[in-house]
């Protein structure tokens, strides 16, 4: 465990603007001001439901977007990944908030030589979830029961979301209760158990942040996470103090209970437990064969780093007849040791195939036998494509 | 990134473009769009290639100009031709405020001709129907609806996008049925009531007494299939007289984007509605001029290109105005080069009513337009005013429109009973029914009508084939089969269990083989 | 081979068919040797001889299931005597994926079999063939193969 600490920023417009005393949007800017980076990805905000990925080195363009965007479940590894892509980007260092799908993402695309995790800065978010926007656009509707466009913001606080209105009004609803009418986070959400991005070079959240006081807790975790706090102390943008052991308890508390809540999601979500081997060969055949070879979630899976020579298409020949492809054999196979479960899959399948679920069923068996979870820790190469030497069997 | 939708077909869907020319357009998911909630078919997600063709330039008899005077000319020549031997046609990706444009012009030079891809169907049905065609019903309805019947529709394949709000009707308790030649390869269905292609081409009124004889199929049933400028005037009244018979609501699906502008048409140019058909303005000798609007005619028509090329170049005068090159585009007098849909400023009417606003920003295709409105008329509106004329016609008022609302209502939301003994229409089947029966031993080959196939790019390369067929063929698998009619075309195969015997299906056209929707021809193995 | 059965009869006994998976060096000779000492191994068998077992994509595993091959075999040298010195690790690492795969998926255990066999095991490679068939006898045809296919 990193060191711990509460943090804030000193310029006032920040903190209004930001969640919990501003030290993410400070940090970022301090970093951008003194050259520490070269440009900040953020997503710009259109109004609580829609936002868009920019890259920008504009300090005034971080300090509005500020505060969060729960509504807008977008990975933002492939828009990295894409950045990097054009030549004249090589090389730049960038900083960016995270959810811990993000940083798991930009990880995994760094094991497969996509990108140089050096040049990023992940600044972690600590992530009870996001929510699909027409999702939250019915729910304001149905269950607040007020003009879902009358939303300007919306928040999450200790188990419940709060809707504030342009009058000013705000009115909130426990997540649970949201979730018991269909409505609330999205089911990959709901099963995540990475709730602090400990991936990432530093994990920044409300948890742990005690009554009364207006700041953000941080880990710092890697190197370039204390560079990022200590340019932005040293330059005055933030100031510090030390977490009480206090906070720490009530951070892990917040932590624990959210991971408890995500396995009992994962118990009620798993229908499949319950099915026979046929039954269950009979589920997966049914629903994939749903699958109208669209390609949308191999182009926004944030581990898949393959071109379009990737054998998940090459090997898929469209006048098979097999009840099941090999798009998604060969697919739900190689994700077997590297699915992160974001759910950006299901997001985009046009005909609504539970992905995030069935990844989920192939990945967890896998993972937990190799005792391996991706997107944690950059050293650590896929299993999949990495056999484990034992040179010991051959000498 | 540009907030965009696409032209795949009627449904418009929503998604961000980003991108240049250099490094080529990238597709981002827009989960926020109320449409598809980001969602994409294949067709969406090649949407970069789509765009990635060549771009069309001013010409005039082929040689390069400015747009001054390209349109100039283009005026000054459509002036010279008789209105009655004139046609205006748009079947592509054009904003409604290009349409509203457009229909200005062909009114300005009196012209009768204008077909936005419905006149067919305006032509097989009374008047009192026409609403129904142009606008659908809220999606939502869809996911609603306790019964279904998918009427000579194939969802997953054609309207993707569409498939899902199926999906859920049928998870809510929906019964699903689907009337059709074949089965959906993906069994959504709880029943299928099968029609025999061999039995409709020989003798269609009585194959269809079999849909009479199922009217518990259709009552009080959402019915939803498609109109094209290919669909069968038959199916379609028959579609129809069923539906008013069993109290069902019909839902027509688009292969155009601006197909559902039509009711800009009915409102602003009532009298075009009668004009001839996109099939028409090729095989009637009469049209001797012509005005492409964002129009690839090989993409929209089922003609080979050898036809259609020589069918243009027949004509006096033939003008087009869109943003790729075509094949109308070397035998265009005039060519005037407009934006990408992407690139364009303006609004469209989807499927469902619903108007939605493209996030582009050039407004060059209506001021196109509005300059050779000035050039016949001498009157020339800015785009807020063609805007405003859109606006007040689909009843929107000033405000732009919200994407979240289906805006557009149907008035009447079930069928009227018909006047018997409506005649006319398009017809799918390639022989005169009756007259020229399918020989024995011919197969039928039936065009399954997609994105790909409309847009005439990333189409598939082979054809699917009953058990049967290639039992009897003896096949193998790499082997290729060989189609013809007046022509042949030889090309792979995929095996389809739940074909019938004599059926072929396929998503690509094949040039010379088949110009109808359904048609006999014979089938032999290549090595 | 034609890609639909002429004749399927309905009412001779069904016989599995088991695709194997046979390294140029090892197993292939192996399975050669097995037919040269004249030992009885069931006609079920379908050899794609490979290189190596190293070359073993677990996607041709799965396009064989695909393809309605009731069991796959993927045989290779014994660990520690690969013609390409670590080849085999990695088959190994790969199987080890494509057994919980085919086991997530619901198709039996019995289908899916790896093994070393050296030249020498020609007894072996037979024992593992009849084994295998017989298992899969007990489990039945697989559940991926179209009723028309041969």
């Amino acid at each position: 465990m990193g060191t711990c600490y509460l943090a804030w920023a000193t310029d006032e417009k920040i903190r209004r603007r930001a969640a919990n005393g501003g030290f993410v949007t400070a940090a970022l800017v301090a970093a951008l001001e003194n050259g520490l980076l070269d440009a900040v990805v953020v997503v710009k905000k259109e109004d609580v439901y829609e936002g868009i990925p920019t890259v920008t080195s504009a300090p005034e363009v971080v300090v509005e977007s500020a505060g969060s965007l729960h509504a807008v479940p977008v990975n933002l590894t492939k828009f990295v990944v894409e950045f990097y892509k054009d030549e004249k980007n090589k090389g730049k260092k960038i900083g960016l908030p995270v959810k811990p799908c993000d940083a798991r993402g930009i990880i995994e695309q760094a094991k497969r030589q996509q990108l140089d995790i050096n040049d990023i800065y992940l600044v972690g978010l600590n992530c009870g979830g996001t929510l699909h926007p027409l999702n939250l656009r019915e729910a304001a509707a149905e269950v607040y029961g007020i003009d879902p466009d009358a939303v300007v913001k919306e928040e999450i606080k200790a188990g419940k979301l709060f809707l504030t209105l342009q009058s000013g009004e705000e009115r909130e609803c426990k997540i649970e209760e949201l979730e018991k009418k269909g409505y609330g986070r999205r089911d990959s959400c709901k099963m995540c158990i990475t709730k602090i991005p400990t991936m990432a070079d530093l994990a920044c959240g409300n948890w742990g942040v005690l009554k009364g006081e207006e700041a953000t807790f941080v880990e710092v975790l890697t190197g370039k996470g204390e560079a990022l706090l200590k340019n932005a102390l040293e330059n005055g943008y933030i100031k510090v103090k030390e977490a009480s052991e206090k906070s720490l308890e009530v951070r892990e508390r917040i932590k624990n209970a959210m991971v408890k809540l995500a396995e009992e999601w994962w118990e009620k979500l798993d229908a499949v437990k319950e099915l026979t081997r046929d039954e269950r060969l009979k589920f997966y055949v049914e629903t994939l064969r749903l699958c109208i070879n669209c390609g949308a979630c191999r182009t926004v899976c944030p581990v898949c780093a393959c071109d379009d020579a990737a054998k998940c298409v090459s090997m898929h020949d469209e006048r098979d007849d097999y009840v099941i492809s090999m798009y998604n054999v060969i697919r739900l196979l190689h994700l077997m040791d590297s699915c992160i479960g974001c759910g950006q899959c299901e997001d985009v399948c046009p005909v609504d195939i539970p992905l995030t679920f069935i990844h989920r069923r192939f990945a967890e068996r896998m993972q937990r036998k190799l005792n391996y979870m991706p997107g944690m820790n950059v050293s650590e190469k896929p299993p999949f494509y990495e056999a484990e030497l034992q040179w010991h069997d051959i000498l | 990134m540009i907030k965009t939708i696409c032209p795949g077909c009627g449904l418009g869907c929503g998604l961000y473009l980003e991108g240049d020319e250099e490094r080529g357009l990238k597709v981002w998911h827009r989960k926020r769009a109320p449409v598809n909630v980001g969602k994409l078919c294949a067709f969406g997600m090649s949407l970069p290639q789509y765009y990635d063709r060549e771009r069309l330039n001013n010409t005039v008899d082929g040689k390069p100009v400015t747009l001054d005077e390209a349109v100039s000319e283009a005026v000054r020549r459509l002036k010279g031709v008789k209105p009655e031997e004139l046609a205006f046609v748009s079947v592509g990706a054009a904003t409604c405020e290009e349409l509203a444009s457009f229909i200005n012009l062909c009114k300005g030079l009196g012209c009768k001709n204008l077909e936005l891809g419905l006149n067919a169907a305006f032509k097989t049905l009374p008047e009192s129907s026409h609403e129904l065609l142009e606008i659908g019903v809220p999606l939502a309805d869809v996911e609603r609806a306790s019964k279904l019947v998918l009427f000579f529709v194939e969802p997953f394949l054609q309207y993707p996008l569409l498939a899902r709000r199926i999906l859920k009707a049928k998870k809510n308790g929906a019964k699903v049925f689907e009337v059709a030649f074949v089965g959906s390869e993906r069994g959504i269905a709880d029943e299928t009531v099968l029609l025999d292609a061999t039995a409709f081409i020989n003798a269609a009124a009585e194959e269809l007494k079999k849909l009479r004889a199922r009217k518990d199929v259709f009552e009080d049933a959402l019915v939803i299939s498609e109109a094209n400028p290919y669909t069968d005037a038959v199916l379609l009244r028959e579609m129809f007289a069923v539906c008013a018979e069993c109290g069902a609501t019909p839902l027509l699906m688009k292969p155009f984007l601006t197909t559902s502008a039509a009711l800009l048409q009915s409102s602003l140019a009532p009298e075009t509605k009668q004009g001839l058909s996109l099939l028409e303005v090729f095989e009637d000798e009469r049209v001797k001029a012509l005005f492409l609007l964002e129009t690839d005619p090989a993409g929209a028509l089922l003609l080979n290109e050898r036809k259609i090329r020589k069918r243009l170049s027949e004509l006096e005068l033939l003008v087009e105005q869109g943003a790729f090159r075509t094949v109308a585009s070397e035998l265009a007098g005039v060519t005037l080069a407009s934006e990408a849909f992407f690139e364009k400023r303006g609004v469209i009417v989807n499927v469902e009513g619903r108007v939605l606003e493209n996030g582009g920003t050039s407004a060059a295709g209506v001021e196109i337009l509005e300059r050779m409105v000035e050039g016949v008329t001498g009157g020339r509106r800015s785009f807020e005013e063609v805007r405003s004329e859109v606006f007040g016609t689909l009843g929107l008022g000033e405000t732009s429109p919200k994407e979240d609302d289906v805006q557009v209502k149907r008035k009447e939301t079930k069928v009227l009973a018909e006047p018997e003994g409506l005649q006319g229409g398009a017809t799918a089947v390639g022989t005169a029914r009756g007259a020229e029966a399918a020989e024995s031993g011919d197969y039928l080959l039936l065009y399954r009508t997609t994105p790909a196939f409309w847009s005439g790019v990333f189409a598939k390369s082979f054809v699917e084939i009953s058990v049967d067929a290639a039992r009897s063929l003896k096949l193998f698998r790499d082997d290729d089969v060989e189609i013809s009619n007046a022509e042949s075309v030889t090309l792979d195969f995929k095996i389809s269990e739940r074909l019938p015997e004599r059926l072929i299906v396929s998503e690509t056209k094949l040039a010379g083989v088949s110009e109808r929707l359904l048609s006999p021809v014979r089938l032999r193995r290549k090595e | 081979m034609a890609v639909v059965d002429e004749q399927m009869n309905e009412k001779k006994e069904w016989e599995p068919k088991v695709l194997a998976f046979c390294c140029n060096w090892c197993s292939y000779a192996g399975a050669d040797a097995a037919g040269l000492e004249r030992r009885q191994t069931p006609p079920t068998i379908r050899v794609i001889r490979v290189m190596c077992s190293g070359r073993i994509d677990p996607a041709f595993v799965l396009m064989g299931f695909l393809e309605g091959a009731d069991a796959v075999l993927i045989t290779g040298c014994h660990i520690g005597d690969c013609h390409y010195v670590d080849a085999n690790y990695k088959t190994r690492n790969r199987f080890e994926f494509l057994k919980e795969f085919v086991d997530e998926l619901g198709l039996e255990p019995e289908r899916l079999r790896l093994e070393w066999i050296s030249a020498s095991e020609g007894a072996i490679f037979a024992d593992m063939v009849k084994e295998v068939t017989e298992n899969v006898k007990k489990v039945g045809p697989s559940p991926f193969r179209k009723s028309w296919k041969k």
